[in-house]
């Protein structure tokens, strides 16, 4: 491959299904607004390509024995796109924002655990735990807000909701509104100007049209679906343009059961419908090979993942054989098992709109009734399916996935108290040593006892099934050949974003302000 | 004539609350809240915090204080906040309105520019090929699904062939051109959109004009007009079509909503910030003062494009205007 030296210059044009809904950080939780937010400012911490969290604003930091207090010390020189300094100001104004109840941010949980923040100069600030949380350093990677232009504003109507002036390697430029969100390169970004000029993010709300739009190079990068990915864009003219890449992506699909259930509360009963479901071919037909066997609650990347977990081999015999140990019979021969006179029938719910859940859902129906399990789908609107039947605790078995954060904590997924209507413990799921793991796993700082906890409870759940982890899908990005540094990890394409740059006879674009 | 006009604007009040409270009344049956778009299974979410949220945004009242909240201000002209972003629905709307209208507005200009010939040939060619081939064309553009059409000329002009751009409504760095090149490319990006939906739209038109020219084709003074010796073109668009279009004015009335009303279809499919995806995101997120916006200038130009339909028949129709009853 030829070799160019970075020039300066062009556009990166990227697609999004959903327009941004608000460009404050601490409000923002949709993908769109955060990508956005993502490139304008920084938080103190953040993840890099391995995964380890690193210093952003924040040049280092220390962790107090007890793990009750972290100390930040800030990089010095960091100017506001106004030109404004970043301060420890700005953090501990952010920090106040966040515990505000009139603020409607997503992310206070994390801060509430907080007893005080302390300005000890410019450049240090203090942070003070009501107990020791091992979480706290990564939700250090909130976007920082400057406290200069924020300071008595209500963010709900802040002009800084459409113009945000942050730290980042990318100022705001403007939002054309249903159209589009411009960026342009920060000249003084602390990390040194990216050779990229702008960033462009198109909003586009049909898949199919994102794919037209990449194939006349109306669109720089897009995430496909299996289809494209394999078939569709399969043919030179694609492969000429576009370098394309695939990797696992932060969560899983899982069939979730309802664990007050009597049929679903004995564990060799969830250990029979794990072998009687075939995973590999789910991916191989829904995910057309794009996906992996998921074993637990993360994925292989993380430093949490136990790699001796095997999974369990698809083998329809065995699962009769353990429905069978449970008590579930075929006694009256009409090809359903029985149990005191109960047949094993349940229904899986799903949202609809998602094609590769209402599959999987098919292939594990066929595959149960072929063990004498009789199971329907019901396929449910977004917002019923949660409020009227998760929430309410009114499902059998649920098809579903999660999106998982860096950090391992799981506490609001799988702990014993969290299964009030509304939290996330739908599935009821009751284990004094999962408890006991998670409430560790959240006390203990050191990396590597930290691992060990979380493999432990890995292992745990995999064999205790509370859910049948189905698959982790891959995502799969397409991206512009004409850029250089593109390169795919463990957090994915464009985590090295202000490194990338097209040589000066490719480069497309040329907009001058 | 004015006496009926002030009745009939009289009896369009109480319709209009009606719209709006049935509206009210169903948005609040469907399940879920505009929070849920921020807490649903958001782990960092805690009950607390979704409590709180449903406060703040007043959702923790009874739905008939919130409907009579929302009256009261949008008696005044106050049509509120937009939960999702917190900007003011007046102006999420005012900047979608132009494009939809003048999308709608271009599609209904060519439609009825080529259904009323279309019509009129038609009927008066009952029977003939040329009318067996137009019924053919116009009904599949009516049963084809609009998506698929789209998204295959799409394919075809903008990707295989290169001709149009694919999405949009204008290239990327089109600001810097003068006015009259981003009038071209904007007038190049609507082709698509524009094409399809009037494809899809020929046929009601056309129909109407046809079937409203059989049946004055029927009627004596035609017979007459014939016996004058008047040239065929000039019986059929001088004498025959004139009447023929009476219909017409009820289903122009009728199609004055939908010059704002937009659809999410095209307006996704092609990317353009239109009226049609702001109620399906509103829909989607709940966001019930965007939603009661646009239900509520959506109910107004209804019943105003009904009145329009309804004076300027009285207008053309001395019938009507003189409440004798019509043969």
């Amino acid at each position: 491959m030829e070799r160019h030296l970075p020039a300066v210059g062009d556009a990166y044009v990227s697609g999004t299904i959903g327009e941004p809904i608000t460009l404050i950080p601490i409000l923002a939780s949709d993908s769109p607004s955060a990508e956005v937010c993502g490139l304008v400012y920084n938080g103190l911490v953040k993840y890099d390509k391995d995964l380890e969290l690193i210093g952003d604003l924040a040049d280092r930091w220390e962790i107090s024995p007890d793990g009750l207090e972290i100390r930040f010390f800030l990089r010095k020189g960091i100017r506001w796109h106004d030109g404004v300094p970043f301060t420890a100001e700005d953090v501990e104004f952010t920090y106040r924002r966040l515990i505000d109840p009139a603020v409607p941010t997503p992310y206070r949980g994390d801060f509430e655990r907080i007893e005080s923040v302390k300005v000890l100069d410019p450049w240090t600030l203090l942070v003070r735990y009501k107990e020791p949380f091992a979480p706290a350093l990564s939700s250090w990677g909130m976007g920082i807000l400057p406290k200069h232009l924020l300071e008595g504003a209500d963010l709900m109507r802040t002009p800084l909701r459409e113009k945000p002036v942050g730290t980042g390697p990318f100022r705001f430029h403007r939002w054309v509104r249903g159209d589009r969100v411009e960026l342009k390169a920060n000249p003084d970004y602390f990390e040194g100007r990216p050779f990229l000029d702008w960033i462009v993010l198109r909003v586009i709300p049909d898949q199919g049209t994102i794919f037209l739009e990449l194939q006349v190079e109306g669109l720089d990068s897009a995430g496909l679906t299996p289809l494209q990915f394999s078939r569709s864009s399969n043919n030179p003219r694609f492969s000429d343009l576009f370098h394309k890449f695939h990797y696992p992506s932060f969560g899983y699909t899982y069939l979730g059961y309802n664990l007050r259930d009597p049929k679903f509360r004995d564990p060799l009963v969830r250990q029979a419908l794990n072998a009687a479901i075939n995973k590999e071919e789910i991916i191989r037909g829904v995910l057309l090979g794009y996906g992996r066997e998921a074993t637990g609650p993360y994925p292989q990347e993380s430093w949490a993942f136990d790699p001796a977990i095997r999974p369990a081999p698809y083998d329809p015999r065995r699962a009769k054989e353990l429905l069978a140990q449970a008590g579930w019979k075929d006694a009256d021969g009409d090809g359903i098992l029985e149990k005191e006179g109960i047949p094993f029938e349940f229904t899986i719910l799903t949202n609809q709109g998602n094609l590769t859940r209402e599959l999987a859902a098919q292939i594990i129906q066929q595959r149960l009734a072929a063990i004498g399990i009789r199971v329907k789908i019901w396929i449910l609107e977004w917002s019923a399916l949660l409020h009227e039947f998760i929430d309410k605790g009114k499902f059998e078995a649920i098809l579903m996935g999660w999106s998982l954060s860096r950090d391992p904590d799981q506490f609001d997924l799988w702990h014993s108290s969290k299964i009030k209507p509304g939290e996330f413990n739908f599935i009821g799921y009751s284990n004094p040593e999962a408890d006991r793991l998670l409430e560790e796993g959240r006390r203990t700082f050191d990396p590597l006892r930290r691992q060990e906890i979380y493999r432990r409870f890995h292992r745990l759940l995999y064999e205790d099934q509370p859910v049948c982890f189905l698959y982790v899908p891959e995502a799969l990005p397409a991206v512009h050949r004409r850029f250089q540094e593109v390169e795919v990890s463990a957090i994915g394409v464009g985590y090295n974003l202000i490194h990338w740059y097209v040589p000066s006879n490719k480069q497309r674009y040329r907009m001058e302000p | 004539m004015s006496r009926y006009l002030l009745f009939r604007l009289r009896s369009l009040i109480p319709v209009f609350f009606g719209i709006t409270a049935i509206s009210f009344a169903v948005m609040h049956l469907a399940p879920g809240k505009p929070t849920d778009s921020i807490t649903d299974l958001n782990v960092k979410v805690s009950l607390q915090a979704k409590e709180q949220l449903i406060k703040l945004y007043g959702l923790d009242r009874p739905v008939h204080v919130q409907y009579l909240d929302w009256l009261t201000r949008i008696v005044r002209g106050d049509f509120g906040r937009s939960f999702k972003d917190g900007r003011p629905v007046s102006a999420k709307i005012a900047e979608r309105i132009p494009l939809t209208l003048l999308l709608n507005g271009l599609a209904l200009f060519f439609i009825l520019l080529l259904s009323v010939p279309l019509g009129v040939v038609s009927a008066a060619r009952e029977g003939s090929v040329f009318d067996h081939l137009v019924t053919l064309f116009v009904f599949i553009g009516f049963a084809l699904p609009t998506f698929w059409v789209a998204l295959l000329a799409v394919d075809f002009f903008g990707v295989k062939m290169g001709w149009l751009p694919v999405s949009g409504l204008f290239s990327l760095g089109a600001d810097r051109l003068p006015l009259q090149e981003r009038i071209a490319d904007a007038a190049r990006h609507l082709v698509l959109p524009v094409g399809v939906i009037v494809f899809g739209g020929l046929a009601g038109y056309s129909r109407y004009v046809r079937s409203g020219m059989l049946e004055v084709l029927q009627q004596d003074y035609i017979r007459t007009a014939y016996a004058k010796g008047l040239k065929r073109s000039e019986v059929l668009y001088k004498h025959a079509l004139r009447n023929a279009l009476l219909p017409m004015i009820t289903v122009l009335g009728l199609s004055v909503p939908g010059l704002i009303s937009g659809s999410v279809i095209f307006e996704s499919i092609f990317a353009l910030p239109g009226m049609g995806r702001l109620f399906y995101e509103a829909v989607m997120g709940r966001d019930g003062p965007v939603i009661m916006g646009i239900l509520v200038i959506g109910a107004g130009l209804t019943l105003l494009g009904n009145l329009i339909a309804d004076i300027a028949y009285a207008y053309a129709d001395p019938r009507i205007r003189h409440g004798e009853p019509a043969s």
